[in-house]
């Protein structure tokens, strides 16, 4: 336990730090988005390799099987810290002379992505909490009139503290993302709209891979737990005839439930992962045609302050 | 909404907070922003003008010491009720002022100097 929960902590935290000290030297010569974006795919790659290798080491035991949930956080991790990679690598002002518009910068995150990212964190922490409370272990044991049905698999504190972490951490790195897509220094040669759009769609970036985790977390710790809830009920009914039964038994309605819980669960992660932000600019151009000109814009301002 | 802009010269003899200052309480006070209107966060103008976060900050302390701008909880700096005193037709002026001092090759100093000077000028006169 003690393993993963340090790799559970440090590992988000190690991504971003990365990330930082990437950007910070890298800034003289980066060239902006191109070079973040070639970075991004090669600390994503090389991360998610490690992420794998380490989930595959695991696979000994029940115990450490279960403890792949924390994963989900830590890969999600490598997905934010890409982005404020990015937003951190984009070209700062140089001159004697600056300029900025008072225009507060809105950021609006999309409703469902709200709903989502709430829901997420409350569905997390309560079955990461209950969950813990209940299990002996990674066993959840069931006792009537000194009969004892139990089962294995079951998520207790072994595998939900270091999830918790995980996505405790998630929750800060996200945080910390959204504050770089706000100070990220407005491009002066990009129309306002099309820059709110950047900032925008870079927000959503960090913010779907957030709630896409914690939901899957919540996913991971529900069904299991809902599984294992339901095979001690059988197995306490095979041993005891007193034991309670369908349809009065709340117990196993609550794994039943549980395991509904991890199918929508499932669900909503993957519908919240794969809605992307439009990409269309507000001026109606592509994103990628409007990043093409940033990109080309900070090329331009690295050349004319490379003799200063 | 605002369009207003603020320039920052780091090769002048004011301090880039004061600087800040200046212009945001023009803007305030000709009402170019409107009481109530939202600030940029400290970070967000600092970013862009690519300065420390503590000098926004300061420049910020140092509107809100004047009355002329109140920072919300929810809201964040926001230009405070009644902050602007000033008529925009003065505003007017000292725009058309600056205008002329600039077009005539006069330095942002000597324009000071020059309208400082009118000023004594006037006030002695009452």
């Amino acid at each position: 336990m003690s393993t993963s929960l340090v790799v559970s902590m440090a590992f988000p935290l190690l991504c971003g730090l990365i990330a930082v000290a990437l950007s910070r030297v890298l800034r003289p010569w980066s060239a902006g988005i191109r070079i973040a974006a070639s970075l991004r795919g090669l600390v994503t790659t090389l991360t998610a390799a490690i992420a794998v290798l380490y989930g595959l080491s695991l696979l000994t035991d029940w115990e450490t099987k279960a403890q792949v949930v924390v994963l989900v956080p830590l890969l999600a991790s490598v997905a934010v810290a890409s982005v404020a990679l990015t937003e951190l690598s984009w070209t700062r002002h140089g001159g004697p002379r600056r300029s900025a518009s008072l225009h507060r910068r809105p950021a609006p995150i999309p409703s469902g992505l709200r709903i989502a990212l709430a829901a997420g964190a409350v569905l997390v922490t309560v079955l990461a909490l209950g969950c813990g409370a209940t299990g002996d272990g990674t066993r959840f044991v069931r006792h009537y009139a000194g009969a004892t049905g139990a089962a294995e698999g079951y998520p207790g504190w072994s595998v939900t503290l270091p999830t918790l972490l995980g996505c405790l951490s998630l929750g800060v790195l996200a945080w910390w993302t959204a504050r770089c897509v706000e100070a990220r220094p407005v491009r002066p040669d990009l129309d306002p709209a099309d820059d709110a759009e950047l900032r925008r769609v870079s927000l959503e970036r960090a913010l779907r891979p957030t709630a896409a985790a914690w939901l899957a977390s919540a996913a991971l710790l529900a069904g299991p737990a809902g599984w294992a809830i339901g095979a001690a009920t059988q197995r306490l009914r095979m041993v005891s005839e007193l034991a309670p039964r369908s349809p009065g038994d709340w117990v196993q309605w609550l794994g039943f439930a549980l395991v509904g819980l991890c199918l929508v669960l499932v669900v909503a992660a993957v519908t919240v992962s794969m809605r992307r932000a439009a990409d269309i600019g507000a001026t109606g151009a592509p994103l990628s045609e409007i990043e093409r000109r940033a990109l080309a814009a900070s090329r331009r301002a690295h050349t004319s302050a490379a003799p200063r | 909404m605002s369009d207003a802009q603020i320039t920052v010269d780091l090769s002048a003899a004011e301090p880039p907070y004061e600087q800040i200052r200046t212009q945001v309480a023009g803007l305030i006070q000709t009402g170019a922003l409107a009481s109530g209107e939202r600030l940029p966060t400290v970070r967000a103008l600092a970013g862009d003008l690519g300065l420390a976060v503590n000098t926004v900050a300061r420049a910020y302390r140092e509107l809100e010491a004047d009355g002329l701008v109140e920072t919300r909880r929810r809201t964040g700096t926001v230009v405070a009720e009644g902050a602007a005193q000033a008529a925009p037709a003065l505003g007017r002026a000292a725009a058309a002022y600056a205008s002329e001092a600039v077009a005539s090759g006069m330095s942002e100093g000597a324009a000071v100097d020059l309208l400082r000077a009118a000023f004594r000028q006037a006030l002695g006169g009452v």
